[in-house]
């Protein structure tokens, strides 16, 4: 009762109820009940909950009155949930001069005035499906790599999803129902100069080049196209399938396509997902013959593997390694540090 | 019951098929696991009526000898997803290969048959 009392009389802090509903409605789009729960836990807060209903209703509003939960902090988690997974990923670099350059503050904020942003450089949007493309972030990361600048860009695309077909006299008519679907893009520098472009996965398309010239239309006053060119992951996919016998706990590999400079195109695809193509030891084999004559690697399919001695990566990631020569992407939803882990080792792989 | 008396039991019932099983054994009972689609059988086996093949090969699956799933496969190459009849393949599918939706074709679905039976 002492408790009920003191909680009663605490002074109550005033949130956006509206804001907050928006958030219970991505956070219910884009990740898990167990993800945010967690989140609560890790301040000490009351996390259990059977519904998001019930998490919001109960958890977190009375949390963000009483103060022991902040917006801002609502916020980020919001962002870890919705920009990372089922996206592609564009690798550019820049000298890292330019790119320390282009992270000061000052260049930050002059690029957030011109673009009539500022404010949000304290004060992120939290946006649904606005009518056009719309920069609803940028901030500071700041991660074993370094300090990064994230530039967050929400849009609206219409999704298409093949219902079935019929026929009408002489005619076959295929129809399609089309959809609003939400798409979260982010572009994030880092003091090496390592630039990615992050584009939501389509999922009806693999051509992601009008996408990321869109995104990075938008940021371009952040980073300024010129400075930067594509960092292409051809010398990953070669040092994984070099490594591949010492990586054979950590990656399994579904699919490999090679080319050479004849114009021939090798395939070596398993036949289920769970499969490893290197315990098929004819197709390893061949794999490895075109290899040795001149043949480079086109396209790769691979999972990065959850191990018991390892937090990281939490299960089983996907990653295809395909597309342009500078894309990766991680085809299903995963948590900020599943991706981060994916990336670190892209980037190791490229020596 | 051993692999070979049941082989033998086969050819029991079907002794019509004694070659197409003799044949189906050796591509069988040679390995450790085979994965293998109906045109390579037929290729392997070359059975003198199709027919037949087809009721042998209809056995082994009702024995659970034989794994037989409807494949969708990506124009890529390699399995998207295994059904156990035409009507559970759905209009469209996610090919996990590419990362796209994808309208399920008849050019996309293979007969596969997986040996031994993953439950026997």
């Amino acid at each position: 009762m002492k408790q009920l009392a003191l909680f009663e009389s605490a002074p109550r802090v005033s949130f956006d109820e509206a804001t907050v509903g928006l958030i219970a409605k991505l956070f219910g789009e884009t990740t898990s009940l167990s993800v945010v729960g967690a989140l609560l836990k890790t301040k000490g807060l009351h996390h259990s909950a059977g519904s998001w209903e019930q998490l919001f209703e109960k958890r977190i509003k009375p949390a963000l009155g009483a103060g022991t939960l902040a917006m801002p902090e609502l916020k980020r988690w919001l962002a870890q949930a919705e920009e990372f997974g089922r996206c592609h990923s564009f690798l550019y670099r820049a000298k890292a001069t330019v790119a320390r350059d282009l992270l000061h503050e000052d260049k930050v904020h002059a690029a957030a005035t011109k673009n009539g942003v500022a404010r949000l450089i304290t004060n992120p949007l939290v946006l649904d499906q606005p009518d056009r493309p719309t920069i609803a972030d940028v901030r500071y990361d700041d991660d074993p790599r370094g300090r990064s600048l994230v530039v967050k860009v929400v849009e609206k695309r219409e999704e298409r999803t093949f219902v079935g077909e019929r026929v009408e006299g002489d005619r076959v008519i295929k129809e399609w129902t089309r959809k609003d679907a939400r798409a979260v893009n982010v572009a994030r520098l880092y003091p090496s100069g390592i630039f990615e472009i992050r584009v939501q996965s389509h999922w009806s398309s693999v051509n992601y080049e009008n996408d990321v010239a869109r995104v990075w239309r938008m940021v371009s006053d952040f980073f300024p196209p010129a400075n930067f060119s594509p960092l292409s992951l051809a010398p990953a996919k070669k040092d994984l399938w070099d490594r591949k016998d010492q990586l054979k706990k950590a990656v399994r590999f579904s699919d490999s396509t090679m080319r050479n400079h004849n114009g021939t195109t090798l395939t070596a695809a398993t036949g289920e997902e769970q499969s490893d193509l290197l315990e098929d030891t004819g197709a390893k084999a061949s794999v490895d013959m075109f290899l040795s004559h001149g043949a480079y690697w086109d396209g790769s399919n691979v999972w990065w593997l959850k191990r018991d001695e390892s937090e990281v990566p939490s299960k089983d990631i996907h990653v295809l390694l395909s597309g342009k020569t500078n894309e990766f992407a991680v085809t299903a939803n995963c948590t900020k540090r599943d991706f981060e882990y994916v990336f670190d080792q892209l980037l190791a792989a490229l020596g | 019951m051993s692999s070979t008396n049941y082989w033998r039991l086969l050819v029991d019932r079907h002794p019509e098929a004694v070659a197409v099983i003799n044949r189906l054994a050796d591509v069988f009972a040679s390995s450790g696991k085979v994965v293998v689609h109906y045109d390579r059988l037929l290729d392997l086996v070359h059975p003198a009526s199709q027919a037949q093949f087809a009721e042998v090969m209809r056995q082994l699956v009702r024995d659970k000898k034989l794994r037989e799933v409807i494949r969708v496969e990506s124009a890529k190459g390699g399995g998207i997803g295994d059904f156990s009849s035409l009507e559970d393949v759905p209009d469209t599918i996610h090919d996990w290969r590419t990362d796209q939706n994808v309208e399920v074709t008849a050019d996309m679905l293979r007969v596969v048959y997986e040996y031994p039976h993953p439950r026997a």
